[in-house]
């Protein structure tokens, strides 16, 4: 099997890569890149906790083939806040404590953030939507649903 | 990692085509949004020898028109574009319902409307609604071109009528101008979640109805037009009885295809009053609740 060259960008940094085409997107951020917040779950699509970010909208990297990635922007967990600080979603998880075992976590951030992105003032309604493709197994919905709505408010007052 | 296979990324369409043109001599299989063929790739159900031919980069299949007072869609449209287009909305908006029904926000960001048709599932969201416009698939190989009916495109469950060396290169709708809908979709919780029934309805009215369409997925391993409860309410009052009737006859009309199955105990009134339902949302003068959320 050949390798493929592609280009990236990962949180805001430019990749140069030689990937294998049986390579999933999630395999190269995990395994090339080292960035080991994105997880991985089911494999096939369903628990979102390996969601990140493909030029703005929340997709499962667990199907997309590397090469598909060629010439994207992606954004994963490790690149929603800003060095030692962390983006208001963050924050807000944290603070409702939106999560027990942690494993969707970096997923629900991400498809956050891809609701934030589209609709800064969501509805319950709408971060519940936009949340579907995220499972929690814990079963804490609720103090993420709080924490997503916290975080909106949060930063709009920015 | 998946189990490895030969990948093959066309610039151009006519790189494309030209690669599928000597598929007889290679198995090859056609990568647009992944979110179906990327699963059997990972359960390990591809010949260790095939070609994935990834056509996602292919701009040329990404487009939306009119043309001629039709609506043309280009294959590599996301099931999110489609639920979020303005004119989508409009010319078809049971197409942008369905399609912001498709799985979950993740998956709406990748699938395609093309990968939907020619994966032919039968519980496929979008083509119900594209039965309603009487929808035709335009197929391309390097050598011709042809249009067909979906509704014959579509052979049996998970099997489209794709020839070798073909690619899907148009979705035509026709318009329903006057029309309202109507859209009901059983899924076994309130959301994400594979239909079991899908019954759309446009309806043109004027006094009685003038004009009823009918098209009901995931009964079937083809999804259908109800013709017999169409060609029932044409002309007709739109009266509870006449409306009884007509979704009683779409209920029969499934069990004609499908045969009395261990599920048509249940599917047999479910299916009628989920038809009546979306009847009487039609005669509400509904425009289905088009609006997509992603």
């Amino acid at each position: 099997m050949e390798k493929v060259k592609i280009k990236l960008t990962v949180n805001a940094r430019e990749y140069e890569l030689e990937v294998y085409p049986n390579q999933r997107l999630l395999d190269v951020l995990r395994e090339n890149l080292h960035l080991t917040g994105t997880k991985e779950g089911c494999g096939i699509g369903e628990c979102g906790a390996c969601t990140v970010l493909i030029n703005g909208d929340a997709v499962n990297s667990c199907l997309v083939l590397a090469p598909q990635a060629d010439g994207k922007e992606v954004v994963t967990v490790e690149g929603l806040g800003q060095g030692e600080n962390l983006h208001p979603l963050q924050e807000a998880f944290i603070k409702h404590f939106a999560f027990q075992c942690g494993f969707c976590t970096p997923g629900m951030l991400m498809a956050a953030k891809a609701l934030l992105l589209k609709i800064p003032d969501p509805t319950e309604e709408d971060i519940r939507k936009w949340l579907s493709g995220v499972l929690c197994r814990c079963t804490g919905y609720q103090q993420i649903i709080d924490a997503v709505k916290e975080a909106a408010e949060e930063m709009k007052k920015c | 990692m998946l189990p490895p296979f030969n990948y093959f990324r066309p610039v151009t369409l006519n790189e494309a085509l030209s690669f599928l043109a000597n598929e007889a001599s290679r198995p090859a299989f056609i990568l647009a949004g992944g979110t179906d063929l990327i699963l059997k790739m990972r359960s390990g159900r591809l010949p260790q020898d095939s070609f994935i031919v990834d056509i996602s980069f292919l701009e040329e299949l990404r487009y939306l028109r009119t043309a001629k007072g039709n609506l043309e869609i280009g294959p590599l449209l996301s099931h999110g574009q489609i639920s979020t287009s303005r004119e989508i909305l409009d010319f078809a908006p049971l197409l942008a319902r369905a399609c912001s029904e498709v799985g979950t926000p993740q998956v709406r960001a990748r699938g395609t409307i093309g990968g939907n048709i020619v994966h032919a599932s039968p519980a496929a969201d979008s083509i119900p609604p594209l039965l309603l416009h009487d929808a035709r698939v335009t197929l391309i190989s390097l050598r011709s071109e042809r249009t067909v009916p979906l509704i014959s495109f579509l052979k049996d469950a998970y099997k489209s009528d794709l020839h070798e060396g073909e690619l899907l290169w148009k979705i035509t709708l026709s318009p329903l101008q006057g029309f309202s809908f109507g859209y009901q979709r059983l899924i076994p919780r309130q959301a994400v979640g594979i239909a079991r029934l899908i019954v759309c309805v446009a309806l043109k009215t004027k006094g009685q109805i003038e004009e009823a369409r009918i098209a009901i997925g995931s009964a079937t391993p083809v999804a259908f037009r109800a013709r017999k409860a169409e060609a029932f309410l044409k002309g007709k009052e739109a009266s509870p009885d006449n409306l009884d009737f007509a979704a009683s006859l779409a209920s029969e009309e499934m069990i004609e295809i499908s045969g009395e199955r261990w599920s048509t105990p249940y599917k047999r009134p479910v299916l009628q009053a989920l038809a009546k339902r979306a009847l009487l949302e039609a005669l509400s003068g509904s425009r289905g609740n088009g609006e997509g959320e992603n």
